[in-house]
């Protein structure tokens, strides 16, 4: 087959092909794959990130709705706290530096995930009424835990945080309180401070929600802060071993909400004796909720 | 690098640094509007103001002169105080609003304290969320006609081109050429500029004065900042709505509620001449969403809710302890914090004086006598 010279590259290509064209083909295959190895080594060397996905029955969720029991649910609002994180490798502990953001200040960090609705084709309807939503989503979610420097998350072995804002943060003026620190809608009030987890699911015709925050604070009166750490604070502190690459933690949303009956009152608001907050304690503490992959 | 680069190359690198360093000190617009003294108590941030409409002094006048001014509707019957009553706390008594051809409004007029820390604005609009674009409803809508400027729109600009309101948008504009654009602009500095922080509850809760608030209305807050009632978790933060925004506060929530006040066919239908959110978001869950309103001088905003259909604070209370309205009270879409709770007399009393601690009486007296002439 004679090759007509219809591209005026084409003897260059040719001339690459056949003088030793396998050898320089197969050398660019290899150092293509180093290239991409050695740049996938150093991001996870050097990470800036860990970023949060929400799973249930040990897959992600992409949208806002699942099945649990037969009904479907959709998820309205989640939102959680996390702060005092830490790192080990080899026995020696690190504290990493967060980095400040809206969503992130004083080591405490707000993760809201990104949930859309499931019902794509009135979403897009919606979305194109209302042109700046998709503009404004990045204010209503936080899908990271971000680190003012690169981390070195390869040669770590386990990541622990608690699922809480620290006492110290907790009870302050929320107008003086730096983002997210300001947020009403995970406030409680001076007295108990911050909701550290806020889960609010609807179904078609019932809802259920989970406010775990501090209960027992003494203080004058509910716009007066505490000057001991309350009866019961309710921090959970995780202590997770990785399992893959450690670029991702996952809330597991079955094993948070195992064995509590999913309707009006099984909620848990932590006001006056709620059952199901004693069963979602129990979950958190002894039900991996959380993993690290 | 700088070493083996001749003298010229560091002369240049100098002057890059020059000009990069004044670019950096150059302040962005929007901080320029820190100019304007918001007169708020201390620890309180200040509102988000759009770039394009900074703050000032000249502004607030100007749009307070017309905010007031009848020759703003195209009959000259109306203006923008008529249904936003000082007093009222910039609401009015009535069930719902009337506009200047008589025409009923569908809604209850809201109040417009604090609505320069709104994150969205009127009752149910997930898109609306600048007070400039807002104020183009009721100027210019035809369904329902408020002031009713369109089709009218040159014969209403000429009545405001006379010497005192010349003077008044030079000293807002330097410019006294008079377009819909500034008077947007002047409303809207205006509206942005009533401020309320003055209520026994602001001196009891951020200055620190345990005498300010009543025994019972401080009972009362315990209450409404109980996961028993649950009142806070739409009513919450510093503007008492979830709605807020502020120089400090910028993350924003979905701030709409169905509050079970009708359910038409067990699955959550409201009347069909007003079903909320679900207008603008096309959701079917957002079906009778509203935007919670601020309680601050709820006292005097009466009557309550989207269409007006409470007429006293009493009647609310009443209608949160039912968990909603005869069927709305099983409406599957309800929000999960209206469940209902059991309500003693005197606990009612005192939510009742609690609300009325949120009342800042000041406020409400600092623009009432103002002409509703033409100045």
């Amino acid at each position: 087959m004679k090759l007509v010279n219809t591209l005026p590259f084409r003897p260059d290509i040719s001339k690459f092909l056949f003088s030793h064209g396998q050898i320089k083909v197969f050398s660019l295959f290899v150092i293509s794959c180093l290239a991409v190895l050695v740049s996938s080594c150093s991001k996870l060397d050097g990470a800036h990130s860990i970023a949060f996905e929400v799973w249930h029955n040990g897959s992600p969720l992409d949208c806002n709705e699942f099945a649990h029991h037969q009904q479907n649910w959709s998820i309205e609002q989640l939102a959680f706290f996390i702060s005092n994180v830490q790192l080990s490798a080899k026995g020696a502990d690190i504290k990493p530096q967060l980095s400040t953001t809206p969503w992130q200040s004083d080591g405490v960090v707000l993760v809201q995930p990104y949930l859309p609705g499931c019902d794509i084709e009135s979403t897009a309807k919606a979305q194109t009424e209302l042109g700046k939503q998709a503009s404004d989503e990045a204010l209503k979610t936080n899908d990271y835990l971000q680190f003012a420097a690169p981390v070195d998350l390869d040669s770590a072995q386990h990541l622990s945080f608690s699922l809480a804002v620290p006492f110290g943060l907790n009870h302050q003026n929320p107008l003086l309180q730096p983002s997210p620190l300001n947020l009403p809608s995970m406030f409680w009030s001076w007295r108990s401070g911050h909701k550290f987890l806020r889960l609010d699911m609807q179904s078609p015709n019932n809802n259920w929600v989970f406010h775990m925050g501090s209960v027992g604070c003494s203080a004058a009166s509910t716009m007066r802060s505490p000057q001991e750490e309350c009866v019961q604070p309710n921090r959970v502190r995780f202590d997770l071993d990785k399992q893959n690459n450690g670029a991702k933690l996952v809330l597991h949303l079955d094993r948070l909400i195992a064995d509590t009956p999913l309707q009006r009152d099984g909620s848990c608001l932590f006001h006056s004796k709620q059952q199901s907050c004693d069963v979602l304690m129990s979950n958190l503490t002894t039900q991996n909720v959380f993993e690290w992959h | 690098m700088a070493l083996i680069m001749g003298p010229s190359y560091l002369l240049k690198l100098a002057g890059y640094l020059v000009v990069f360093g004044g670019l950096l000190s150059c302040k962005p617009p929007a901080e320029n509007q820190n100019q304007y003294d918001w007169q708020l108590p201390k620890g309180f941030p200040s509102p988000l103001v759009p770039q394009d409409n900074p703050m000032s002094v000249a502004k607030v006048v100007l749009g307070k002169q017309l905010f007031f001014d009848v020759d703003l509707s195209f009959n000259q019957t109306m203006s923008c105080a008529s249904c936003h009553q000082p007093e009222y706390a910039f609401s009015e008594p009535k069930k719902t609003a009337v506009g200047a051809t008589g025409q009923n409004h569908r809604r209850n007029t809201q109040s417009l304290v604090n609505v320069a820390y709104n994150s969205n604005l009127t009752w149910a609009h997930s898109g609306l969320n600048s007070i400039e674009q807002q104020i183009l409803i009721p100027m210019f809508s035809e369904d329902p006609i408020e002031l009713g400027i369109t089709g009218h729109e040159n014969e209403i600009l000429q009545r405001f081109t006379n010497k005192r309101y010349a003077a008044l948008f030079d000293n807002a504009f330097d410019d006294k050429q008079v377009n819909f654009d500034k008077i947007v602009k002047a409303l809207a500095s205006y509206v942005r500029s009533l401020t309320s922080f003055a209520s026994a509850f602001d001196e009891y809760a951020y200055q620190n004065n345990d005498a300010a608030m009543t025994d019972s209305a401080k009972r009362g807050m315990e209450l409404f900042f109980s996961e028993t009632f649950e009142c806070f978790h739409c009513h919450g933060g510093f503007n008492f709505t979830q709605s807020s925004q502020h120089q400090n506060q910028r993350l924003d929530l979905r701030p709409f509620h169905n509050t079970g006040l009708y359910n038409l066919d067990e699955k959550g239908a409201y009347p069909t001449i007003d079903q909320g959110l679900i207008e603008v978001s096309l959701q079917p869950q957002d079906m009778g969403k509203f935007r919670a309103p601020t309680l601050r001088n709820v006292e005097v905003s009466a009557p309550y809710m989207h269409d007006g259909s409470l007429q006293t604070l009493d009647q609310v209370i009443e209608f949160y302890a039912a968990g909603g309205r005869e069927q709305g009270v099983s409406n599957p879409l309800k929000s999960p914090f209206l469940a209902g709770f059991m309500l003693q007399p005197q606990q009612k009393q005192d939510l009742i004086a609690f609300l009325q601690s949120l009342t800042d009486r000041q406020f409400l007296k600092s623009n009432v006598n103002h002409g509703s002439k033409s100045p």
